[in-house]
């Protein structure tokens, strides 16, 4: 989670992460944020986030997030 | 010919053809040009002609109406982004003395916190169920001529003076115009709207319907955040067309959304704003072998966009040329000396033709720099834009796109000139020095910086006077940054500790 906080914070350094839960319904972040967000989970983790994953509920939270990547690192 | 002629035409032979679709919410040809009239007689009724009249609006349905209304009015449209940062869009009101703003309700009390001294602030509402005074309305129609403004569109740049690019009637018109012909849009087309309504690749949306009496679906920003939900929309919308910034197109191959979702109606492919991977184009073609892709080429200046490329789906680029130019424009290189290149000799893109924009609103002098007499002319006035942007004539006749002239740089569509980054952040409590660098590997800004601030400080000031995708997504700390002989930054090494 931590590694994940680290990521989300380099972003979006003005964002308080542990308080927002619409980060995509309200368009707290945008295509340029995913973007970044995205390909430094997949470097980080090692991981490769599908896009068929890339929905609202996945990523409004930094919580929901973590889960998506813990599922992959499970099914690793 | 104007623009007002377009919707009038379109009243007259199609007025039951959906124009525009937003959501679950749809528009006809009729219903726009009533609507036009509307808006239209809101305006007359508290603005002089010929003066700019602000629009801040999210995307919307009514966006188009709001466009003609304006121009019905003769007066000619701002539209400023809602994530511009508000100081900006002071800054921006303050500069064009506008003395009317429309606003959506979402925005209204943004709006209404503004320090703007002109008085009229209007909903989409209050414009759109403003009764009609259509005389009133012809009385000013009557005067428009097509070297009339339509709007004036600023571009970004957070330092100085603000850049408002003034494009007449005409400008749009003859693009429009040009565009159908070219690609042979019919009235079954349907088009899938990426770009903000605000910016220059907007008009092929809103415009080209009027003229052949297709359709626009109008899709929302967060469907780019997730690709997968934005394939799902283009397939229930039957989407045909898209003229798409390149980074959209990119986006979609990045996430290997083809995998989940195929676009089951997609002809036509436009890209422009910035150079599309070659990778990312064979994907595209591979996944969409019997699709149109077109690349496209231009700055705001000369009207969306003055040459195109038809992607022959047979080969493999390693670089994809821009073209040549659209009809009736002239678009060549001059090398330092103001001749014309040699073949494959790199200089400056210069284009001519009607295209042009008038120049930079209230701003002669830059507008002198970039709007000259071209120097190849020396019998009668011809007015020629100076892009910047430098490119080459290949052996194979297609101009070819050869980076800038300055440190400005396209990021997602956006022309960014990294020393406005720079020079907002210096600023900066706590920096010493900084130099932004477009990590086009990963598509992100970065921003090296010495000092005590933090990253997150740094960030907070920028956002306060910077649109959202000027802000630089990473920040690294240095010591202090390394210089060459001369004590300037050295950005090469910087782009080094990049791996670019």
């Amino acid at each position: 989670m931590e590694e994940l906080m680290k990521i989300l914070n380099d972003a979006r350094p003005d964002l308080d992460f542990s308080k927002e839960d619409k980060l995509i319904d309200d368009n707290v972040l945008d295509s340029f944020d995913i973007i970044t967000i995205v390909g430094d989970i997949n470097s980080t983790f090692d991981i490769n986030i599908n896009v068929g994953d890339l929905v609202p509920e996945n990523f409004n939270s930094a919580d929901a997030i973590w889960n998506v990547i813990q599922s992959y690192l499970n099914e690793q | 010919m104007n623009i007002i002629d377009l919707i009038e035409n379109a009243n007259k032979n199609f007025p039951d053809r959906q124009a525009y679709k937003f959501h679950e919410e749809s528009m006809t040809f009729r219903e726009v040009y009533d609507t036009a009239y509307s808006v239209a007689t809101k305006i007359c009724l508290n603005s002089q002609e010929n003066s700019p009249i602000v629009l801040i609006l999210n995307k919307n349905i009514y966006v188009p109406s709001i466009y003609l209304g304006v121009a019905l009015s003769n007066c000619f449209y701002v539209a400023l982004s809602t994530e511009m940062p508000k100081s900006r869009i002071e800054e921006i009101v303050e500069f064009t003395q506008a003395k009317l703003i429309i606003t959506d309700g979402e925005s209204l009390d943004m709006v209404k916190s503004l320090k703007f001294k002109g008085g009229g602030i209007f909903t989409i509402a209050d414009c759109i169920n403003q009764e009609k005074d259509v005389s009133l309305v012809e009385s000013r129609r009557k005067n428009i001529i097509d070297t009339n403004p339509l709007y004036v569109l600023f571009t970004s740049g957070s330092t100085g003076t603000p850049k408002g690019v003034v494009t007449s009637h005409g400008a749009v018109l003859d693009y429009v115009e040009t565009f159908v012909k070219t690609f042979q849009i019919s009235k079954d087309e349907i088009f899938g709207n990426q770009a903000p309504l605000d910016y220059i690749a907007g008009i092929r949306d809103i415009y080209i319907p009027m003229l052949v009496g297709c359709k626009t679906v109008f899709l929302q920003k967060n469907l780019f955040s997730t690709p997968k939900i934005l394939f799902e929309k283009l397939n229930q919308e039957k989407v045909s067309t898209i003229c798409w910034v390149s980074p959209a197109l990119a986006l979609c191959c990045h996430f290997g959304v083809f995998d989940e979702v195929k676009p089951l109606y997609l002809k036509k492919i436009f890209f422009t704003g910035s150079v599309l991977d070659c990778e990312c184009l064979n994907k595209w073609k591979e996944e969409l072998p019997n699709a149109l892709f077109v690349n496209h080429y231009g700055p705001t200046e000369i009207t969306a966009s003055c040459t195109f490329y038809i992607v022959d789906n047979s080969l493999n680029y390693k670089k994809i040329p821009i073209g040549k130019a659209f009809a009736n424009r002239k678009v060549f290189v001059l090398d330092e000396n103001n001749k014309l290149a040699k073949e494959n000799q790199v200089g400056e893109i210069c284009v001519t033709g009607r295209c042009l924009a008038s120049g930079y609103y209230k701003n002669p002098q830059k507008t002198k720099e970039c709007f000259v007499q071209n120097p190849l002319n020396d019998c009668f006035p011809e007015l020629m834009y100076k892009t910047g942007d430098l490119g080459y004539l290949g052996d194979d006749g297609n101009l070819y796109f050869a980076g800038r002239l300055d440190n400005q740089i396209k990021y997602m569509g956006h022309k960014i000139e990294l020393g406005d980054i720079e020079g907002l952040a210096n600023s900066c409590k706590g920096i010493n020095e900084t130099c932004c660098i477009y990590d086009t590997k990963n598509s992100v800004l970065v921003l090296f910086y010495s000092g005590e601030a933090s990253a997150r400080e740094i960030s907070i000031f920028l956002r306060e006077s910077l649109p959202s995708f000027m802000i630089p997504r990473k920040f690294i700390s240095l010591e202090s940054l390394p210089k060459l002989y001369n004590g300037k930054i050295d950005r090469q090494s910087l782009k080094a500790q990049l791996g670019l």
